[in-house]
């Protein structure tokens, strides 16, 4: 989405969220549905897994929080998978359950299976 | 616990934009609506939102406002309304309106 379409925020009033948008000027609508990707569908599960119907790491009012925390700019660049995915991450870091450098380490090992076996 | 507020019961939102993380979306913060029905007791999203156990519960309601007072210019029926999902300590009773 390129920011010029995000007329909302320009219109925001002082002591709105930057994710509070509910009546702002959004301009039309995409009603093309599409469907989830794996890897957006994979991130619901994990949020799920590690949720309060799964081990209870987190909750989904402290991953709403996350994203209200990520900052403006970086909300309005990541779709809304993204944003999930982001949150989270931010929150289990926030919250030691995972290192920072532990998921660069894995990412890194990923990166490198895939440019090895290309899946 | 019973709910303090009833269907029908006139309420105004809060008007206040505190830090943290709030379930009260601001296009309603500080207007008036009418109580619809009671939904139940939830633990606190503001207090989940943070890492606490959002104890004790906090009775939600379902408001519903007149779209006319919530959008300035709006074209639409004078009847038009929203319902949005309030927790109690976001809500004021106001005074019965006389006459009815």
């Amino acid at each position: 989405m390129k920011s010029d379409d995000l007329k909302f925020t320009s219109a925001r009033e002082p002591g709105r969220g930057y994710h509070d948008i509910g009546g702002l000027d959004y301009g039309t609508v995409d009603a093309n549905v599409t469907e989830a990707r794996p890897w957006e569908k994979l991130s619901v599960v994990l949020g799920n897994a590690i949720g309060r119907s799964g081990t209870k790491l987190i909750c989904v009012d402290e991953v709403r929080r996350s994203r209200e925390e990520m900052g403006e700019q970086l909300y309005n660049e990541l779709g809304y998978f993204e944003r999930g995915i982001e949150a989270t991450r931010r929150l289990l870091v926030e919250k030691g359950i995972i290192e920072e450098s532990e998921l660069e380490e894995r990412m890194a090992q990923i990166a490198a299976q895939i440019a090895e076996n290309g899946r | 616990m019973t709910p303090r507020l009833a269907p029908g019961d006139r309420v105004q939102v809060v008007l206040t934009n505190p830090p943290g993380h709030r379930r009260t979306p601001f296009y309603i913060r500080g207007k008036q609506g009418v109580i619809e029905r009671a939904c139940g007791e939830f633990a606190n999203p503001e207090e989940l939102g943070h890492g606490f156990d959002g104890l004790p519960k906090k009775q939600l309601y379902r408001v519903r406002f007149r779209q006319k007072d919530l959008w300035a210019n709006y074209r639409g029926g004078e009847y038009d309304t929203v319902d949005v999902d309030v927790y109690e300590h976001w809500l004021t009773p106001l005074p019965v309106l006389a006459g009815r």
